[in-house]
This record gives C-alpha cells, structure tokens and sequence, in this order.
C-alpha cells in the first residue's frame, strides 16, 4: 500500500511543474517512507512451534538471502557462504526456529570487546558489523537466547539475524511453508 | 571548570556511564578526564594491536567522534592528584581543579609487578595498555625470544600476538596449570595442547626469580632464572601477572575502600555523590551472593552504564555479574563463567563430559539443582542459555539430563520458560 502511494507521489512530482507543489510532495514522501520503515521497525519475528515441521527451510532461504548472489542453488553450491542466522532446534516432537530478538536490553551489545555490536537508536536492530568483530564470541557466551551464532568457516566472526532489513519481509518468514514463523508486531 | 558529571578514566566503565547518562539526561554538562590520548580503544584488543598489527583506529571501541556526538568535554592525557570529596572536586596533577555535582571513579587496573632482581633492565615489559603494548611493539624488531610471565587470559593472549610475529614464546605459570583461575585441570590442559602444539613453550610450577642481563650490555635483558635453577635466554620479558585496582587518587579516610573501591548495588561509594565501576571497583557476584573484584570488560561497561543512570537521577540496582570469560586463542574456543573448580565434599554436584577426538569438553557445577559455574571447551553453542538459568537461579529439574549435550537449548526448558525466551523483547 505504502509502495503505490510513493508511486503516485512520484509520478505527481513529474507532472506538477511548479516548485512549490514538487517541494511539498517530495516531503510528503519522505515522510511516508520514514512511516513505513517505522512501522517495519516494529515488527518482530514471532516463531509459532504448534506450526513448526522442522523443515530448516527458513534456514535455507536465510543462507540464501545473505549470500552474494542470493540464488538457493547458485550460493549453496558455489559461493562461500555464512552459517544461517535463524536456527531451527528439535526435541522430541517439538521444534522450532530462534533468532536475534534484538533485545531491548542486549547483553550482547553490553559484552562486546570490540564495538562490532551495536543497537541502533533509530531501529532498534541489534547490529553486528563485521568488519570490526574479532571473534572472541563474547556475545554467544551471553545471548540468552543461544542466536549469536560462531562462524566457524572464518573462526574470526559470529553471525546473526538483521531481520534482512532491505528487503520487504525477512526472507525466513516469507518462505516459511507452515506460517510458523510470524513478523507482526505483537506476539501472537 | 564546574561540571554536572565528571568521570574519572575513559575506557569501558566510563564509557557505559556516559551512553546511559546520555539516555537520561541530554543536557546535564560531562567532563571525562583520562591519562591516555585516546581513551576508548578496547583494552581487550591491545593483543590484536601487536599480532595482527592493527592500527589504531582497528582497535576502537567507540568512534573518535564518540566525545563530541556526546557532548563531553574530554581531558585526555590529564593525570588526577586527587579527589576532594568534601569539596566536591577533582585535583588534576597540573594544578587545575575540576568542580562535580556527581563522580565516577572508573580508573581501572595497573599491572601487578612482582620483586623480581633485574625488573629494572631494558626488555621487562607489562602489557595492560595501549601505551604497554606501543613500547613492546617499538621493541619487537630484533626480539627473537620471549618469556610471559604469569598464564592469564592477557598472558595467552600475548603469547598468541607474539607466536604471529614469529617470535619464540615461553610463558612461565606459578600455578599448576595455564588459565588456572578460569579453568580446571583437564580444560587447561585442552588449551595447554593446542599453545603448545602452536609452537608456545608452557613452564608450570615454576616463579621466575631473576632476570639476567645481556653479556655484552648487562642493562638489557638477556634471560631468566627460575626457582628451579634453570637458565633461559630471551630478549624481553613482559610481566602479565594481572592488576590490580588503581586507587592511589582515593582518600581511605573519605572513600572506603577494601584493596579495591567498596560499592552497593547501586555503584555507589561510600561518599555521597560519588560512585565506581569497572576494574577499581567491586562487582556484586551473583553466584557467590557477594561483592569482589572482578577485572572483566564486559562487567566494567555494565557497571558503568548503572552506575550513570543513577548519577542521572534513576534508581537502577545492577543485576550482577560473575566471572566469565570467552576466549579463541589457538583455535580453540573456550566459555567459562561462575564456580569452575568447586571445593570437594562441599554440596556441589559436577556434570563432565570429556571427549578427546571432537576435542570437546563440557562441565556444568551445580548446588541446590541449580546452575553455578561452567566450562565448555570446543562446542560453545547456546552457552548464554545456560547463563540466563544461572542468573535467574532456575531449578534444573527435567533438564538435567540434557545439560551436557552439545545441543542444549531453548527447545529443553519447560514451556512457559521456552515461550517467555522466545518472545522476548
């Protein structure tokens, strides 16, 4: 919705000449895209396990959204690739998916030796940058939920879920076949 | 020069004071005074600064415009005479003074230098800051072998620097064993395996009690004598026994201190107004029920952010801390927290799984059913799970069984407990 109103606005920017409207309708759509990320920023991932099968495909498409090429088969068979940030656990017949909570109070942020975790004030994402990690996985030793997850294929970094903030829905709950996976914002 | 805040030291605890203060309070005047030029690289990472040779701006913690984005006025290279706490300011060693409505003292640790003879030569190094870890670095060039004294977390640590550099590295460990205050018998020797496989010489059992001087210039150092007798030659030594806190600007007749700054819950001193965090200071301990010294990075940026919010007017107790320690030295990952060597026929329960061939060890200490300490050699998955049922003292009851398999998680907590974690936010 939010898309065809930045559209329409767009297309009103070409069509009124005059300065004063191309200013007014340029604010307008910032603001609306300030909106919408707002609203995004709200949003968490819930995960449902009465719908969860265990399939790991979430952990799939996550490998997959944050490998180069972004192509299922092309990164999992030939790019070097990152461990999956979202992480499907089972016990007997239960089973279900965990990643970052991006915490309001995030002990990983608090424990960082290097700075590489950070909360961002306008997002709330909890941020890893991993330029600046050194991998001595302070954060695993204190994320409560265990999704902080060591990069062993470097042994220098740890990985963890940016709730894929460039693209519209995170790609483990766009490509969950079972809805167990939720991003609303509030818990269901 | 009056201001609303003023922090002694800027490094982790001091840091922490002021992101919180500034979550309060936008507008409230800060001055942050440090003896360092650029007080907030990260101390823990001062080992990457000589192996990896990091520059400076690698070893951050916060950005260099960090200062200005918060609006604190910084001193740097400015050293404290002394805290007038009746007067309510802080004496600078050039003669300013400093007024404060509210204190911090987060001034850190310094290196505990043993009486060794021949401390004094050329080539003895500590290895605490950034200005320890410049002058071993300007050093470095023609070294070909060293000795670490003391098998700390900073003595490993360096030894691994100095291995990189292709240096021939002996540490010399008092104790029986390396690590020895974070791990037990059979974790340090995990370690010991993979520094020495490494290439690192680990002495035991032995103090190193002179340091010889170089035949041809008897100021520089040339070796060192253990209590044992045996001679080594090396060309630097560099003492990383440990610290110690940093009181000397402190008045025990105005600011009570038991060798280290006494602090409440709150973070703050005996003083009105006047409050200490980080490696100066006490930390409560939350396993033990009590107040120690606990030189930790994380748990100094903790108590730092508490000890802010309630310098800026909120009441905010601090949870606690414990020991707790992550390191991945020589590739080998190593998680240890709380009670790791429990004192026999004392009512703790220990759970150990050893495996040599996946070179995996794991060790859950309980008391009463409930968490108390751990260690966990290779798999360190999931271990802040295992801290949150430690912190928040859950009987383990139905999961014990579970506690010693690699995939502990989550999914093994009771319902309600797994619900709560999942939804948190």
């Amino acid at each position: 919705m939010y898309r065809k109103k930045s559209i329409i606005i767009i297309i009103m920017i070409y069509i009124v000449p005059t300065q004063l409207c191309t200013r007014k309708a340029s604010s307008i759509a910032l603001r609306i895209d300030k909106q919408r990320l707002e609203i995004r920023f709200l949003k968490k991932i819930y995960a449902v396990e009465d719908h969860c099968i265990g399939c790991r495909l979430c952990e799939v498409h996550c490998v997959t959204q944050h490998s180069k090429s972004r192509e299922l088969v092309r990164a999992h068979r030939k790019e070097v690739i990152t461990p999956s940030r979202v992480r499907v656990s089972e016990h007997g017949p239960i089973s279900f998916a965990v990643q970052c909570r991006h915490c309001s109070e995030p002990a990983c942020v608090y424990s960082c030796l290097s700075g590489a975790m950070s909360k961002d004030p306008i997002s709330g994402l909890v941020i890893h940058d991993r330029e600046r990690c050194i991998g001595c996985w302070t954060c695993v030793m204190v994320c409560p939920v265990g999704a902080v997850i060591p990069d062993i294929t470097t042994s220098k970094v740890v990985a963890k879920c940016d709730l894929c903030a460039d693209i519209e829905m995170p790609a483990c709950v766009q490509n969950c076949p079972n809805r167990a996976l939720l991003f609303q914002e509030v818990p269901p | 020069m009056n201001f609303k805040y003023v922090i002694i030291g800027g490094s982790a605890g001091g840091i922490g004071a002021i992101e919180s203060i500034r979550d309060i309070d936008k507008a409230g005047s800060i001055a942050v005074i440090s003896d360092e030029t650029i007080p907030q690289y990260s101390k823990p990472m001062i080992s990457e600064y000589i192996g990896e040779g990091a520059k400076l701006e690698e070893i951050i913690f916060r950005p260099l415009r960090f200062w200005e984005e918060h609006s604190v006025n910084i001193f740097s290279d400015k050293k404290v005479a002394k805290v007038d706490v009746s007067a309510k300011t802080v004496m600078l060693e050039n003669g300013e003074s400093i007024g404060f409505e509210k204190l911090l003292i987060a001034t850190g640790g310094k290196p505990i230098i043993p009486k060794i003879d021949g401390a004094e030569r050329k080539g003895v190094f500590t290895f605490v800051n950034l200005a320890d870890a410049k002058l071993l670095l300007g050093r470095l060039q023609n070294v070909k072998e060293a000795v670490v004294v003391g098998g700390g977390l900073i003595g490993v640590s360096l030894a691994e620097a100095l291995l990189k550099l292709r240096k021939k590295v002996t540490i010399v460990e008092l104790k029986d064993r390396i690590l020895n205050l974070i791990l037990d018998m059979e974790g340090a020797s995990m370690v010991a395996d993979a520094v020495e496989h490494a290439g690192v010489k680990i002495i035991t059992g032995r103090s190193v009690t002179r340091i010889a001087g170089r035949i041809l210039s008897e100021k520089q150092v040339g070796g060192v004598v253990l209590d044992d007798g045996t001679k080594m030659s090396c060309d630097i030594v560099v003492l990383t026994i440990g610290v110690t806190p940093r009181i000397e600007v402190i008045d025990p007749r105005q600011i009570k201190v038991n060798r280290v700054v006494v602090v409440d819950r709150f973070m703050a001193t005996s003083a009105q107004d006047i409050y200490a965090c980080g490696d100066v200071a006490e930390t409560f301990d939350f396993v033990n029920n009590d107040f120690r010294l606990l030189p930790l990075w994380p748990l100094a940026y903790v108590g730092g952010r508490i000890a802010g919010s309630n310098m800026a007017g909120d009441k905010v107790g601090y949870p606690g801390g414990t020991q707790m320690c992550s390191l991945n030295y020589f590739g080998i990952p190593v998680i240890s927290i709380g009670v790791v060597n429990p004192p026999k026929e004392s009512g703790y329960e220990v759970l150990a799984k050893l495996n040599p061939e996946s070179r995996t060890y794991r060790k859950i200490i309980l008391q009463n059913d409930v968490i108390v300490g751990m260690i966990l050699v290779g798999g360190i998955v999931n271990a802040g799970v295992i801290l949150d049922l430690m912190k928040n003292r859950i009987p383990i009851g139905e999961f014990k069984e579970n506690l010693l398999s690699e995939e502990f998680g989550l999914i093994h907590l009771a319902e309600p407990l797994r619900l709560e974690m999942l939804r948190r936010n």
